[in-house]
């Protein structure tokens, strides 16, 4: 099968992978998982046609290493999988922080914990997504709502991961994932693509760590005459381990900084209804997506809705979520937990508006009654 | 404008539900629609509930399930249970009459699938049929485009059969 011309039907998974190839991605290595294994299996079809490379790894922590040397040796990499190989691609997740390797992981989320439900959607692993890899550290995570946007986000994540050097999270879940719908996928010609800097000093005076002007160090590839050395253990600007005081400092802060002074290019959010509104809604990825239809069934019982849908999660919106606080009545968040997102909500709520929670746990996508729900609650 | 459509068909794995879903899709798209199309199935390959979930529409789609379905095809009693107290009044049940013997009789319509099928002289074209059956009650695609979907679904040495029981299910 080649790539696929004019409107078409396609599931999530399937633009995912195709916005993977039209990114620039040639290495995935991965472990198939329901809901995910589709994309898996374009990759498995369709690299080799590009000059790129499939594995199918012995498991997830197998798989993001090799995605993780994969880049570390040039090549745009990504791997895709659910909760438990998410679960067990946490510790190496970290790695790739540390040694600021560009690459991609998708995780298609369904019901957990452990095996949960492994056909049905949720939207549970925010947090884990956030926090799952131990010690301090930044993320970039960001949510589809719809199969374009599976392709078009698939390129956004890489084009993050290249610029600011960083694993990107792709953040669907199985409605997204596994819904099919009609996409037209562009002339890859005419997208806009990053590619990571490389260095342009002499190769004797490289230092793989020391960081440019935006603090994100230019990348050269192993075999490459730069030298690059990539450690997992603290180290200075050469890659080598360094225990001196002051150095963990100094690099926490700068791969902290080098994402959060930059957040302009990171954060995006969609405002969707009235400006002004009763309730404002909270949502991402396929909970925004019905909320946007509760925003109609509330307007016919006279209610005044609107919603704020976070694209990107990670970085958390907190300059946009508190002004919205701040604008409206009462607020529901929606997500498919019993509460993830709502406690950022709070976090930066600093108006008191008052937040519920509209959860939706049932293995399926969010019912809008159970929105509406929470919206009848918030203007009682 | 067009009407909307809200489409479920529902019955068990093994079934076809899922391609039959496909190919309502693909035809809706080529009539000009925004299609939506979900199912839902079990861990196991065959047997067990299964169903796909077709939204038509000819503006942006935002929930992507039938909210209120207009047509829901149950081959299943556990299928024909799940829908009948919960849909509209407008909504049509097209079901199995040998496997729902349960059934409300509202605003529905009973069909032996599987006396059509051995007519036809092939039990596993039960998805094509139908969906000419679904046709034959409501003009949700095209006939042409939804031949052409059938067509690149499906590999050419099966096309004769299938379109068959499509053109039989057309004219029960």
């Amino acid at each position: 099968m080649s790539r696929p011309e004019g409107i078409q039907l396609m599931e999530g998974n399937h633009a995912c992978a195709w916005g993977a190839i039209d990114a620039g991605a040639r290495f995935y290595a991965g472990y198939p998982i329901t809901p995910s294994s589709e994309i898996a299996e374009v990759c498995a079809r369709e690299l080799p046609a590009y000059g790129g490379t499939y594995i199918q790894m012995e498991d997830e922590i197998g798989s993001i290493a090799a995605i993780i040397g994969a880049s570390l040796s040039g090549k745009k990499s990504f791997t895709a999988t659910s909760g438990p190989g998410f679960s067990l691609m946490q510790e190496n997740l970290g790695v790739g922080i540390y040694q600021e390797v560009p690459c991609v992981v998708v995780n298609i989320q369904r019901v957990g914990p452990a095996t949960g439900l492994a056909t049905q959607p949720a939207q549970a692993d925010v947090m884990q997504a956030r926090w799952g890899t131990h010690g301090d550290h930044p993320i970039i995570a960001i949510s589809p709502a719809s199969v374009q946007e599976m392709y078009d986000f698939t390129i956004r994540a890489f084009n993050l991961s290249e610029r600011f050097r960083i694993p990107v999270i792709l953040l669907g879940d199985q409605v997204v994932g596994q819904t099919y719908e009609n996409i037209a996928l562009p002339d890859p010609g005419s997208l806009e693509i990053v590619e990571r800097k490389k260095p342009t000093v002499p190769p004797e005076e490289y230092l793989p760590y020391q960081p440019d002007e935006n603090l994100v160090p230019p990348m050269a590839a192993y075999g490459d005459k730069h030298i690059l050395h990539a450690s997992s253990t603290c180290h200075c600007e050469t890659g080598y381990s360094n225990f001196k005081y002051g150095t963990n400092r100094q690099l926490l802060n700068r791969l902290k900084n080098k994402i959060y002074n930059y957040l302009d290019e990171i954060i995006d959010v969609e405002y969707f209804g009235p400006e002004k509104a009763e309730v404002t809604l909270v949502s991402f990825g396929s909970a925004s997506r019905v909320c946007k239809y509760v925003v109609g069934l509330a307007e016919k019982e006279g209610i005044k809705v609107n919603l704020l849908r976070l694209i990107s999660i990670w970085p958390f919106p907190d300059r946009e979520v508190q002004e919205a606080l701040a604008k409206t009545g009462a607020c529901v968040v929606a997500e498919m937990n019993q509460g993830q997102v709502i406690n950022e909500v709070n976090r930066v709520n600093t108006t008191n508006t008052p937040v519920h929670l509209a959860s939706g746990i049932d293995g399926e996508l969010i019912r809008p009654e159970i929105i509406m729900a929470s919206i009848r609650e918030a203007v009682k | 404008m067009a009407k909307n459509w809200q489409v479920v068909l529902a019955g068990e794995g093994g079934q076809g539900l899922i391609l039959a879903g496909r190919i309502l899709s693909e035809a809706a798209i080529k009539d000009g629609n925004n299609v939506s199309l979900t199912s839902s199935y079990g861990i196991a390959a065959r047997g067990g509930y299964s169903e796909s979930q077709v939204v038509i529409s000819e503006q942006e789609l935002y929930y992507p399930k039938c909210a209120s379905p207009d047509l829901v095809l149950a081959l299943t009693q556990q299928a024909y249970d799940r829908y009948a107290d919960n849909v509209g009044e407008d909504c049509l049940i097209i079901y199995d009459s040998r496997e729902v013997t349960n059934t409300k009789g509202k605003n529905e319509v009973g069909f032996d699938f599987k006396e059509a099928l051995l007519k036809i002289g092939n039990l596993k074209v039960i998805n094509s049929l139908f969906l000419g059956v679904i046709l034959k009650h409501r003009d949700i695609v095209s006939r042409d485009s939804m031949i052409e979907a059938m067509k690149n679904n499906m590999p050419a040495k099966i096309h004769d059969i299938n379109l068959k029981a499509f053109q039989n299910g057309l004219e029960q």
